[in-house]
């Protein structure tokens, strides 16, 4: 009993003042003294890593699921001459007609879509063939290339010479043979093709009207964008009593089974040495630039040889940001040979397989950006985001394995094309890596 | 009964000894460097007497300056001390000014006998303690003319679990031993932010590191006391060189993405304390005043230590205290208060830029019994101290200390005459 008065009673005293002064601790912020701490975190710019630029040719791409027809050709100073074709499928519906029906004229309607690349003010002249194959996708990727070809008859159903307004008129008016509209009238009309004992419907269809091909005069100046919403459009009358009533009839396309042909003639160009996708060409060999044609699979490589070296940094480290720093060939961009704003990025192996496009270390898609576009000095640059690309290589053994493959937007249904300056040119413009680069532990 | 107090006191002992682990009981940046600020507070009286001890007895408080006083401890007698402080401390660096407030926990010991002339004790205290936060310290990114800003926190301590046991060889000369195990975990926070200046934006990337430093070692030690008169004691203590052995582990986050799970790197150097040598001088005069003096020396030299701040350089202390407490004869309160004055001074171990982090503080304190009956007693000291100095890039610390230690003793075996 004595003893718990003297020791009970101030031990559970001073165990609930210990608890009070414990919690009463304060801690402000401290300005002085701070030269003397040596800070473990050290932090790197590093613009100096080399960057091997070169320009090469996909042998082929897949231009399925394009979202317009991309009909033109053009003679570019660098990439010569460009051209574009399209290859159409008839959508093959139970078409009927009246019987009274009198066939008048057949047309191509072309509805424009906004694109078009170089100058339309020019004469322009399109040819319309007969396709004589079935239009189909190949048999193994189930794909359509920019390199697929379909015969058809060289006698056009059209060659029309026109001027092209694509932003003020919203279609463009061709008139085909009489000869072809009057066979597929009548056999509309007559219900053949509806009444075959040989075939089901829509493949006697198909098997009498493959298609149409849609190609440009090599003399032609502009590429121009058409939308899949393009039809042919049948004119005929219907003798009445009293008058005659004019009538039309549209058969629209089948959008699945169309497709573009891109193609370029590298004859007396830089690319006339790509006849293989394992050609690289240094950007010293090619006017101190690499090159992008959207269409034709000209694209931009990128190699980073000895990321590697970075470790060569005593201590432990990471990379905190990196960015590909590429800009635009001055005044090779203009108002009708335009660049976009955004470029893929793909990561691609040394044969040649595409990997998978650039993402951040997130997994999120990123793109090439604008970063700094001077008009008054023509200067665009764009910044490549490539922190997880270098974090892949860096952990990845065989990492001289892995590149990156720059490409245009719309490279299935576009001409697009860039000119980036290469490594040596001067030195705000030339291509090079960006690398904020930390040591933690040394 | 005895056996179960003792138990009551070692769970409460080792449950403040979490505690005391992860706060951090100071706020000064001179515990950056080494193990942190070595705690200057001690038990019972001695915060008022410029921590001089070592000839001062056990025979009515726990002195935990030498072993040797454990012997002293009345038969029959269980002595406790709790200690607390308050620290607020005005930094000063060249024109610009900081202060702090910490209170914390600074001791807790118990002490009793095992005969007539042999003590034991145990006594936990923070041995060092850190505590310091930095802010927006520059560094140059190399390769560019951008800046990234870092914050620096320190947390932590080493803990000294003191066990002393002292013996008696006659009514004048003891003899003690003492056995310190020192452990305790000193973190450091270092988080920079770093701008991405690629991206012509403003964004920024942070990394932070956390560093825990884990210390153990052992320290052994040994102290005698002569009482050459009735009223004049020498005492000695010797504290040999030990060794804290240390282990890191390093967590670095980066804002995204862990970069690093934690591995241990070990790669900081092992903490060597040194050959310590100490020497005390107790007086009573006049039957109310008491005159206390000791000196400490620490041959850090030889531990050939250096910090990034400074190296370490053999250290003394001189503490000078001085007692008085009226003749109890008058049962006045007043008269039973214990006066206490005193005034300390050590030149530091750590030398910077040739100048040395010079401490001394005054000390008063105030001792009042809690009852008649036993020696219990509340001890209140006040320090008032500065330490390093303005000049030659060191900066110029002072502080105001509270002390207050709790001396209890507990009667055993003896039964009241009156209940």
């Amino acid at each position: 009993m004595i003893i718990k008065q003297v020791i009970a009673v101030p031990l559970v005293f001073f165990a609930i003042l210990f608890l009070f002064l414990v919690s009463c601790e304060e801690d402000t912020t401290l300005p002085v003294g701070e030269d003397w701490i040596d800070v473990s975190t050290k932090v790197y710019f590093i613009d100096t890593l080399t960057v091997k630029a070169t320009t090469f040719k996909f042998d082929s791409i897949v231009v399925s699921n394009a979202s317009r027809l991309l009909i033109g050709a053009y003679t570019d100073p660098v990439f010569g001459l460009s051209k574009s074709k399209s290859y159409v499928q008839l959508y093959n519906s139970v078409y009927s007609l009246d019987n009274d029906a009198v066939f008048d004229s057949i047309a191509l309607i072309l509805k424009y879509d906004n694109y078009f690349y170089n100058d339309t003010i020019p004469t322009q002249k399109f040819n319309i063939y007969r396709v004589t194959q079935k239009i189909e996708p190949d048999d193994e990727t189930d794909a359509f290339y920019n390199t697929t070809e379909f015969t058809y008859d060289s006698t056009p159903l059209a060659s029309e010479s026109f001027l092209t307004y694509p932003k003020k008129e919203d279609s463009l008016h061709i008139l085909l043979n009489n000869t072809f509209g009057k066979a597929l009238f009548d056999d509309i009309k007559d219900n053949d093709i509806n009444n075959s004992e040989e075939f089901l419907y829509s493949e006697e269809f198909l098997y009498r009207y493959k298609g149409l091909l849609i190609e440009a005069d090599h003399s032609n100046t502009t590429i121009l964008g058409f939308s899949y919403d393009s039809f042919l459009r049948i004119y005929y009358t219907i003798k009445d009593e009293t008058d005659d009533v004019s009538n039309e009839f549209d058969i629209t396309f089948n959008s699945s089974n169309s497709f573009n042909n891109i193609s370029s003639d590298t004859q007396g160009t830089y690319f006339e040495s790509l006849t293989n996708q394992d050609v690289y060409l240094p950007s010293y060999l090619t006017n101190n630039a690499t090159y992008i044609q959207a269409g034709t699979g000209i694209a931009t490589r990128i190699e980073i040889p000895y990321i590697e070296k970075i470790n060569d940094i005593p201590g432990t480290g990471t990379i905190l940001d990196a960015n590909l720093k590429i800009s635009i060939k001055q005044s090779s961009s203009t108002e009708i040979l335009f660049t976009n704003d955004d470029l893929n990025i793909y990561i691609y192996n040394k044969n040649g397989e595409v990997l998978g496009i650039l993402t951040d270390s997130a997994g999120e898609t990123v793109l090439g950006l604008i970063e700094n576009e001077s008009s008054e000095y023509n200067i665009i640059t764009y910044s490549i985001p490539l922190k997880y690309f270098l974090d892949l290589k860096l952990s990845t053994i065989n990492d001289d394995n892995l590149f990156l493959a720059i490409y245009s937007q719309n490279y299935n249904d576009s001409l697009d094309r860039y000119i980036f300056n290469g490594e040596k040119a001067s030195n705000d413009l030339k291509v090079k890596l960006e690398l904020t680069y930390a040591i933690y532990d040394n | 009964m005895i056996i179960k107090y003792i138990i009551y006191s070692f769970l409460l002992l080792f449950s403040i000894e979490t505690i005391a682990q992860t706060n951090s009981l100071s706020s000064s940046p001179y515990s950056l460097y080494g193990l942190g600020q070595t705690n200057e507070i001690s038990t019972g009286k001695i915060n008022g007497l410029g921590k001089s001890g070592i000839a001062m007895p056990s025979s009515t408080f726990i002195n935990n300056s030498n072993p040797a006083s454990f012997a002293s401890i009345p038969l029959n007698s269980f002595f406790y001390d709790f200690g607390f402080k308050a620290e607020t401390n005005i930094l000063m660096e060249n024109g610009r000014q900081n202060s702090n407030l910490i209170t914390n926990f600074s001791n807790i010991a118990i002490a009793f006998p095992l005969s007539k002339t042999s003590g034991f004790g145990v006594t936990l205290t923070p041995f060092t303690s850190v505590g310091y936060t930095l802010s927006n310290i520059e560094s140059n990114i190399e390769g560019s003319t951008y800046s990234f800003y870092t914050d620096v926190d320190g947390g932590g301590g080493i803990n000294n679990l003191k066990l002393n046991y002292g013996y008696a060889l006659s009514n004048k000369f003891r003899l003690g031993l003492t056995g310190s195990v020192l452990f305790g975990k000193i973190t450091q926070t270092q988080t920079s932010t770093i701008p991405l200046i690629a991206n012509n934006t403003v964004s920024t990337s942070t990394i932070s590191l956390y560093d825990e430093n884990y210390y153990s070692g052992f320290r052994l030690g040994s102290g005698l006391q002569y009482d050459i008169s009735k009223n004049m004691s020498f005492g000695a203590i010797v504290n040999l060189p030990a060794t804290l052995s240390a282990d890191n582990d390093r967590t670095a986050t980066s804002s995204t993405e862990t970069i690093e799970g934690s591995v241990s790197i070990s790669n900081i150097d092992d903490f060597k304390l040194p050959l310590e040598l100490g020497f005390g001088f107790q007086s009573k005069f006049n039957e109310s005043f008491s005159l206390t003096l000791d000196y400490k020396k620490n041959f850090w030299d030889n531990t050939n230590q250096s910090d990034q701040l400074g190296t370490y350089v053999n250290q003394d202390f001189f503490g000078l205290g001085l007692q008085y407490a009226a003749k109890k004869n008058i049962p006045n309160f007043f008269n039973r208060l214990e006066y206490r004055a005193g005034f300390n001074y050590d030149n530091g171990n750590l030398e910077v830029n040739n100048k040395r982090v010079k401490n001394q503080s005054i000390n008063l304190g105030i001792g009042m019994p809690l009852n008649s009956s036993s020696n219990s007693m509340i001890n209140i000291g006040y320090s008032y101290g500065s330490k390093g100095q303005i000049t030659n890039g060191l900066i110029k610390e002072n502080y105001h200390l509270l002390s207050i230690n709790l001396s209890l003793e507990g009667i055993w075996f003896q039964k009241r005459k009156i209940d």
